[in-house]
C-alpha cells in the first residue's frame, strides 16, 4: 500500500519536474532550413538512382575485363597449337567479351541514367 | 511526399524533435546534425508516413537511433559530453542557471532513461508510442519507465538534500 503511494508520489514529482525542465529556456540557433534538407535529399536520391542505373554497366565491364584476360591468355597459350578446339575456345571467349562490351554500351543509354 | 508536404510536416515537428534531441543528448553541438539526418532519412523512404500521428513516432524513432549511434561513436568522449555547454557570464541569469542545473541533473540519468522520461512526461506519448519510438517491446515500457522515474526521483531527492545541506 505504502509502496503504491510512493510510486504515485514519484510519478507526480517526476512529472512536475520534467515539465519544468521542458519549459526551461534552451538557447538554440535557428533550426536547419527545410529547403536545404529537401535539396540534399533530392541530390542524394539522384545519386542513388545514378548508382543503380550504372550498376549493370559496371558489372558488365568487370566481366568483360575478365573474359578478355582469359581469352588473351588462352590465345597466347594455344598460339602454336594445331588443335582447332583450343583456338575455337579462345575465339569464343573473346567474342563473348565483345558481346558483353556491346551490351554494356547499349545499357549506357540516357534513359537509364 | 512533395516539397510542400515536407515543409508542412517539418514545421509541425521540428521544434519538439529538436527539444527531445537537445535534452536527451545533453549537448547542443550535434543536435542539428541529428535533426537534419532524421529528416533526410525520412525523405529517403519510398513511402513515408502520411499522417502527423504516424510521422511523429517515426521521426522520434529515427532520431533515437541516431542518438544511440552518436553515443556509441563518442563513447570515449562521455566525460566531455557530461560537461555543460559553455555559458557566457553576460547571459548567466537566474533562468539560465536553473536550466543548467536541471540539465546537469538530467544528464546524470542513463540515456535510455532520459529518452523514456522525455517521451512519457513531455511528449505525453503512450506506452505504445514510446515502444515504437525506442524500438522496445510494449511490455517492457511500463517497467523501464517505472525504474527511470525511480532513478530521477532519487536524484531529485539527493539534489534537494545536498542543496538543503549547503544552506
Amino acid at each position: 500500500m505504502s509502496k503504491a503511494i510512493d510510486d504515485r508520489d514519484h510519478e507526480s514529482r517526476v512529472d512536475v519536474w520534467m515539465k519544468q525542465f521542458a519549459a526551461a529556456p534552451l538557447e538554440m540557433p535557428a533550426p536547419p532550413n527545410p529547403a536545404l534538407i529537401w535539396w540534399k535529399a533530392q541530390a542524394a536520391r539522384r545519386r542513388e538512382e545514378e548508382r543503380r542505373a550504372t550498376l549493370p554497366i559496371r558489372i558488365a565491364e568487370i566481366i568483360q575485363v575478365g573474359l578478355v584476360t582469359i581469352g588473351g591468355v588462352s590465345l597466347a597459350a594455344f598460339a602454336g597449337s594445331t588443335r582447332p578446339v583450343a583456338a575455337m575456345l579462345s575465339t569464343a571467349i573473346l567474342v563473348s567479351a565483345a558481346a558483353v562490351a556491346a551490351w554494356a554500351n547499349l545499357a549506357r543509354t540516357p534513359s537509364n541514367l | 511526399m512533395d516539397e510542400l508536404e515536407f515543409r508542412l510536416a517539418y514545421d509541425q515537428t521540428v521544434a519538439p524533435l529538436r527539444a527531445y534531441v537537445a535534452r536527451t543528448l545533453g549537448s547542443l553541438t550535434h543536435v542539428d546534425d541529428i535533426v537534419q539526418e532524421t529528416y533526410l532519412r525520412l525523405l529517403r523512404l519510398p513511402s513515408p508516413p502520411e499522417t502527423l500521428g504516424e510521422l511523429r513516432p517515426y521521426l522520434f524513432r529515427i532520431a533515437g537511433n541516431l542518438m544511440v549511434d552518436h553515443w556509441r561513436r563518442h563513447k570515449h568522449e562521455t566525460q566531455a559530453g557530461d560537461r555543460p555547454e559553455p555559458v557566457s557570464p553576460v547571459r548567466m541569469d537566474h533562468n539560465v542557471a536553473l536550466e543548467i542545473d536541471m540539465g546537469r541533473l538530467f544528464r546524470r540519468l542513463r540515456s535510455r532513461d532520459r529518452q523514456l522520461l522525455w517521451l512519457a512526461h513531455v511528449e505525453g506519448a503512450s506506452h505504445r508510442e514510446i515502444a515504437t519510438a525506442l524500438g522496445l517491446s510494449l511490455n517492457s515500457i511500463k517497467v523501464l519507465l517505472f525504474r527511470a522515474r525511480q532513478r530521477l526521483a532519487a536524484l531529485l531527492e539527493q539534489s534537494a538534500h545536498g542543496s538543503g545541506q549547503g544552506q
